[in-house]
């Protein structure tokens, strides 16, 4: 059974953990190292609030760390990149949701019904490219999030701010939400055997969606893996 | 403005002293921070983010390493303690030979510029 001051002192390591913007690997050190500190002072008899008055506050101990070993440095220009980048996907999923939506096709599944009277060949180039376009939507969107979630994460001196948490996490969420659902579409025409073959552009459209995909995916998995 | 020079020259020689420190005798991160601010007259009264990158520096480039050590006492938990390796102990002496070339050089150049000043 933990006693108040095992706990104490374990919310300390943890908000100083949390606040560390380093590789996994240099965490472990500097944990094994915080510890050895924190158990020597314990030994000399001092209170959990005495060590954590004498160490100072787990974002200043963080924020050192975080400058010495040089990523506060790369800060702004992750900052840079994951708006610009964020913005390049917001703007492609909207730009090809709009060229969709004009030819009336974005949602419509049941596409071949709407040229009814289209042979058949022309149907499946048209489902074709209902399928093919909509995973892209979806992965752009997932991609905008994802860089949303991570610019929220640069930001300097938020860490305590518990508005910011919860917007990465919904953040987060919804990305997670979106790549499923990118993926699912992308998967269909595979999975149900329509003849996508026919449209090169079908395919392409694809792979560079499930590109951008698992690019969202893993910084997902990056920022879960990190936590 | 007399800070900031203080600083840079500190994060010039930090390695160097941290290093001369290992080499006396085995220590862990805490009782280095107690070292260096009872040897140190008030220029190397560090915090833990700035002394354990360096060490992770220098224990990177080989020249000090560290390892678990058990404490006395049965209830004493172990305790993760740094030592110099002979890579270590040579780099300090070239780092010193340099420093002392350097503070020589230093010093040559000042006391030229008071006697031209006078």
């Amino acid at each position: 059974m933990m006693t108040e001051e095992q706990k104490k002192i374990k919310k300390y390591v943890t908000d100083i953990e949390r606040a560390l913007h380093v590789p996994s690997m240099t965490k472990e050190r500097i944990n094994h190292d915080l510890g050895t500190e924190i158990q020597l002072l314990k030994e000399q008899g001092l209170t959990a609030d005495e060590i954590i008055a004498r160490m100072g506050k787990p974002e200043e101990i963080a924020e050192r760390f975080n400058e010495e070993l040089g990523k506060s440095g790369m800060q702004r220009g992750q900052k840079v990149f994951y708006l610009l980048v964020g913005i390049l996907a917001l703007l492609a999923a909207l730009l090809a949701a709009c060229f969709e939506q004009r030819h009336g096709r974005l949602f419509d599944s049941a596409g071949v019904m709407v040229i009814g009277g289209a042979d058949g060949p022309t149907s499946i180039f048209i489902a074709g490219r209902i399928s093919s376009i909509m995973p892209f939507v979806f992965a752009s969107l997932a991609l905008a999030l994802c860089m949303a979630s991570q610019f929220l994460r640069s930001l300097k001196g938020r860490r305590d701010d518990r508005e910011f948490l919860l917007a990465e996490r919904i953040l987060d969420i919804l990305a997670a939400a979106v790549s499923a659902a990118g993926l699912w579409l992308g998967m269909k025409p595979f999975v149900t055997e329509q003849n996508v073959s026919a449209d090169t552009a079908a395919l392409l459209a694809n792979g560079a969606a499930a590109a951008v995909l698992i690019v969202a995916l893993f910084l997902l998995a990056r920022t879960f893996v990190k936590k | 403005m007399e800070q900031k020079f203080a600083q840079q020259l500190k994060k010039g020689v930090l390695d160097m002293i941290v290093l001369r420190l290992i080499c006396e005798e085995d220590t862990y991160g805490y009782r280095l921070l107690q070292k260096l601010e009872q040897r140190g007259g008030g220029f190397f009264n560090l915090k833990e983010g700035t002394l354990y990158p360096v060490l992770y520096r220098l224990e990177d480039a080989g020249l000090i390493q560290s390892a678990w050590q058990a404490a006395e006492g049965k209830r004493a938990a172990p305790k993760k303690y740094y030592s110099a390796t002979e890579e270590g102990r040579q780099a300090y002496r070239k780092y010193h030979r340099v420093w002392r070339e350097f503070s020589a050089c230093v010093e040559n150049i000042c006391a030229e510029k008071e006697g031209e000043s006078r």
